[in-house]
């Protein structure tokens, strides 16, 4: 009876051991799961989060348009950020309902209070409406119309 | 195995809480995060609520001294911060200016001359489109000096059809109606004058430019023209902006038409042979007669009886004329125009100078017409103009735009001494208005010369070489010549009124301008025996010293020197207008309750206009005692734009009241229902449009008895009437026609074998007709009942040379009792 006491208290043991390995194991790799998955789902929260934020606190305000002639007609484009973030103006388009022209912009970023003048290249006349889309990297559009004095 | 199971769940346990904080942890980073961006989301939306909120307006916007003169008004409800300002000179080319500011406007605030210190050359000349950009991105545009879009422009003149030398009101109205919503600031109207044969002549202040004109708005400019010119002479307006889009004008015509009074129209009553005493519905004489007229005077449809006419002396009284009433009658006037016109005669003198006896002015010329023998209004004097190259030129916008005189170096007129004006002793005075040209010749310019053949008696008024006013007289043998020297020039392009005293012998006197200027108390005895002529503009025939410039209002006083220093009759003088304000008068016509009383309703009022200008008009004399048809005349014209209605019971009311000016006064006077005033348009009368049917008027016929009428032979020839003629009324409601004989004239029975007595010309004769009946002649046939009728007269007759005539002529509106 000795003998037999002490193979099971062993037994035990190794049970008790195996059982807490495993819970060890599985709590671990459980919790680690679950660390990952919240840590992914607070990044994509950050990011859109950010992104959200920075958006809406963009706020162009095309400030004015003039119609140039010399040496070729032009027309010059004033944008003004009055938003609280800096901002970068990516695309430029300018559609008379019969062309569409489409200005990538390279160097379009827009300090907070700060201004973007750019000249553009266009055949404007003094009888079609011209409309002016703004593009910003984070999605913004604005718009606006003018016309040739 | 209890504790086995402990354990594991000690470790379960550890593992869960891991589990739970981790989660909770993530829960309240992502509540955070909502509750930062709320907090972004409520500042955005904060920031563009406030942009909502931001609002200026451009009170001022002028170019002076080359800068741009901008004052903005915060009419938002948050303070404003302007960062920037574009300049685009649109009269140029590519000329763009971008200029940074730093100015703020509290609410309510406005701030004054923002641009005073920018470094930017502006010129009145140009064109600019300016934009104004606010730190929260609010921009407006506007346009000075110009519009950059074509405007909406309208052209009214008021009326568009004048009588020639009356006013028409041009009306431009400009209408913002911009597609890029600019701003339009400083606009300037043009307004270009064309020639169609007649002639406009601005009257009063041009219109200053609109100062700020906000998208939708209009502005209205407004000049008042004197057109003249001949029967369907066309004057046209053309409108436009200053620096405006080219073709962007407007033309409005007016036309000149003699005005058709009711008297010269076709529908005239006078025939050839004989008039009654009535008129056309639109033309309502003003009578002396006050019964039933709430105590003042009638005014209907009937011309003035007989030669007793009314003179009423506005220095006294104003004059106040009603329509009737009739309670169950409605009267509908166009809209129109509505003539008032008026016989008048001005007062020679002012107040002051009223003088009789010898104390009264002697000579007065005022020069009103052109004529060859200058019209004197004391009837004194003659004087005659110079001939050919001698013969001054007159203006007519001369002296206080009336007539005068225009001489230019050897020109003349001459007044024959060997009537009363023979100056030979004192007292004596000498008036008169003068205007020099400030290129004049650098020697003496006679104004007034009187000489004797010896020469040693004289009575000069003069500019000498230095442009001084010289006033000398000699009476004395030998010379004892007393001279006044003005100290100053007038040789300045400006008119300059002039009185030379003579108070005593070889004394003088001069003023100028209502100012002693010199006097010269020479003393002793003696007369100016003056010969040959009084020359004006000159000193002789041959233009002698000639006059270089306008004379006028030339007054002389043979026997009275004028009073300064108690009756300030100098000034007095100095401060009368002969011209065309000479007087102000207060025209009221309106619609009122039958007791005179105000109805309260705008559409019950026809003009209400103060200090009407009438001019001055005596050069026919006679103010005193006026006996003949001497009668200046003076048209005031309103002009409705809507219907004015006459309701039961209402009358129309004409008042007008004199507004005598404080100093310098001359009265008038008016006529009124006078036949022997056969000039122009005749007696004094108001010519409303053509209404309806007829305003009330006093005239009433008793259906229970015989009728009167009288008639009237305003010539050429004698005549006689028949038998045959008849009366005729018309229910002006139910049209029912009713009719009489007349069956006496002058007393005298018409019968198929008695013809009137003759009507000869110039005389009025009084006929009877029998009660009208719808079948005249049948007694049995039913009488005219009460009411309001139309009546016309149907003459037949002959005339002193055997031609027949027959002739109707409408009465005006009778009432039956």
């Amino acid at each position: 009876m000795g003998k037999h006491t002490k193979r099971r208290a062993l037994a035990t043991i190794v049970s008790t051991g195996i059982l807490l390995s495993a819970v060890a194991i599985m709590g671990s790799m459980l919790t680690a799961w679950s660390n990952s998955i919240f840590a992914a789902e607070q990044n994509e929260l950050n990011t859109v989060y950010s992104e959200g934020v920075n958006k809406l606190n963009e706020f162009l305000v095309i400030e004015n348009i003039w119609f140039g002639n010399n040496p070729n007609k032009f027309i010059n484009l004033t944008m003004s950020n009055v938003g609280n973030n800096g901002l970068n103006v990516t695309k430029i388009t300018l559609d008379n309902s019969v062309d569409k022209t489409n200005l990538l912009v390279t160097n379009g970023g827009i300090h907070r209070n700060d201004i973007l003048s750019t000249e553009i290249t266009y055949n404007w006349t003094t009888t079609d409406p011209i409309q002016v889309t703004i593009t910003t990297e984070k999605g913004s559009i604005y718009q606006t119309y003018v016309m040739g004095p | 195995m209890k504790k086995r199971r402990g354990l594991t769940t000690v470790v379960g346990g550890v593992f869960f809480l891991i589990v739970i904080i981790t989660a909770a942890s993530y829960l309240t980073y992502s509540m955070n995060l909502f509750e930062n961006f709320s907090e972004n989301v409520f500042a955005v939306e904060q920031e563009r609520e406030n942009r909502k909120k931001e609002s200026f307006d451009i009170s001022k916007l002028t170019i002076e001294n080359n800068k741009i003169n901008l004052d903005i008004y915060n009419s938002g409800d948050i303070p404003v911060s302007f960062t920037r300002l574009w300049v685009e000179n649109v009269t140029g080319v590519d000329q763009v200016y971008k200029f940074n500011l730093n100015s703020s406007i509290t609410t309510g605030n406005t701030a004054k001359d923002i641009l005073k210190t920018l470094s930017f050359t502006a010129l009145e000349t140009e064109t600019y489109k300016m934009k104004l950009v606010t730190d929260r991105g609010t921009t407006k545009e506007f346009s000075v000096n110009a519009s950059t879009d074509p405007l909406n422009l309208q052209l009214f003149a008021l009326p568009e059809v004048v009588p020639t030398n009356f006013k028409s009101t041009i009306l431009l109205a400009v209408t913002n109606n911009s597609t890029q919503n600019t701003i339009y600031t400083n606009i300037q109207p043009l307004l270009n004058v064309i020639s169609l044969g007649g002639t406009a002549e601005l009257e009063g202040p041009s219109p200053v430019p609109h100062p700020v004109l906000e998208k939708g708005e209009t502005a209205i400019f407004e000049w008042t023209y004197r057109i003249s010119g001949e029967d369907n002479d066309k004057v046209r307006f053309q409108a436009s902006i200053l620096n405006g889009v080219p073709g962007n004008t407007v033309t409005k015509d007016v036309e000149v038409q003699v005005v058709e009074f009711a008297e010269e129209s076709g529908s005239s009553l006078v025939s050839s042979f004989l008039t009654t005493i009535s008129t056309p519905q639109n033309l309502l004489f003003f009578h002396k007669e006050t019964f039933d007229a709430l105590g003042e005077r009638q005014m209907w449809s009937a011309s003035p009886e007989n030669n007793l006419g009314e003179v009423i002396d506005f220095g006294t009284t104003n004059a106040i004329f009603y329509t009737n009433t009739d309670g169950n009658v409605t009267v509908n006037i166009p809209d129109g125009n509505w003539n008032t016109v008026i016989r008048y005669i001005s007062s020679p003198m002012p107040e002051s100078l009223l003088h009789s006896g010898s104390s009264s002015e002697t000579m007065s010329y005022h020069f009103e017409k052109d004529l060859d023998s200058p019209l004197d209004s004391t009837t004194n004097t003659v004087m005659t103009l110079g001939t050919d190259s001698n013969r001054p030129i007159w203006n007519a916008t001369g002296h206080q735009g009336a007539g005068a005189y225009e001489f230019s170096g050897n020109q003349f007129a001459y007044i024959d001494v060997t009537d009363d004006n023979d100056l030979d002793s004192s007292p004596a005075a000498t008036s008169g208005w003068f205007k020099a040209n400030i290129s004049g010749p650098l020697s003496d310019q006679t104004i007034y010369f009187g000489e004797s053949s010896s020469g040693n008696d004289f009575y000069k008024i003069f500019l000498n070489s230095l442009g001084q006013l010289v006033y000398q007289i000699d009476a004395g043998s030998p010379s004892e010549v007393a001279t006044c020297t003005s100290l100053l020039s007038y040789k300045d392009d400006s008119w300059h009124n002039f009185v030379a005293l003579m108070p005593s012998d070889n004394d003088c006197e001069l003023f100028v301008d209502g100012i002693s200027v010199d006097s010269d108390n020479h003393g002793g005895n003696g007369a100016i025996n003056l010969s040959g002529n009084i020359y004006i503009g000159a000193s002789d025939d041959s233009g002698t010293d000639g006059f270089n410039g306008l004379i006028d209002d030339i007054i002389h006083w043979d026997d009275y020197s004028l009073d300064e220093s108690t009756e300030q009759e100098i000034t007095d003088l100095f401060n009368t207008n002969y011209g065309i304000d000479s007087h102000l008068m207060d025209f009221d016509l309106r619609i009122v309750d039958e007791f005179g009383g105000d109805l309260g309703f705008s559409n019950k009022t026809i003009a209400q206009t103060s200090s009407f200008p009438i001019a001055y008009s005596s050069d026919f004399g006679e103010y005193a005692a006026p006996i003949s048809d001497i009668w200046g005349q003076v048209n005031f014209t309103a002009t409705t734009t809507e219907e004015r209605i006459v309701g039961p019971g209402e009358r129309l009311m004409v008042n007008m009241t004199y507004s005598p000016k404080s100093i310098g006064n001359l009265n008038m006077k008016m006529a009124i229902d006078d036949t022997d005033i056969v000039s122009k348009l005749k007696s004094s009368f108001l010519q409303p449009p053509l209404p309806d049917v007829g305003l009330p008027g006093y005239a009433t016929y008793d259906n229970s008895g015989i009728g009167t009428i009288g008639i009237f032979n305003p010539g050429p020839k004698d005549t006689w009437i028949k038998y045959q003629s008849r009366v005729i009324f018309k229910d002006e409601i139910s049209g029912a026609p009713y009719a009489a004989f007349i069956i006496s004239s002058n007393g005298t029975a018409l019968t198929p074998s008695q013809d009137s007595t003759p009507l000869y010309v110039g005389s009025s004769t009084p006929v009877e007709f029998d009660i009208p009946r719808e079948q005249p002649g049948n007694p049995s046939s039913p009488l005219i009942p009460e009411g309001r009728y139309g009546m016309y007269v149907f003459l037949d007759g002959f005339d002193s040379e055997g031609q027949v005539f027959l002739h109707t002529s409408f009465i005006g509106v009778v009432r039956v009792t």
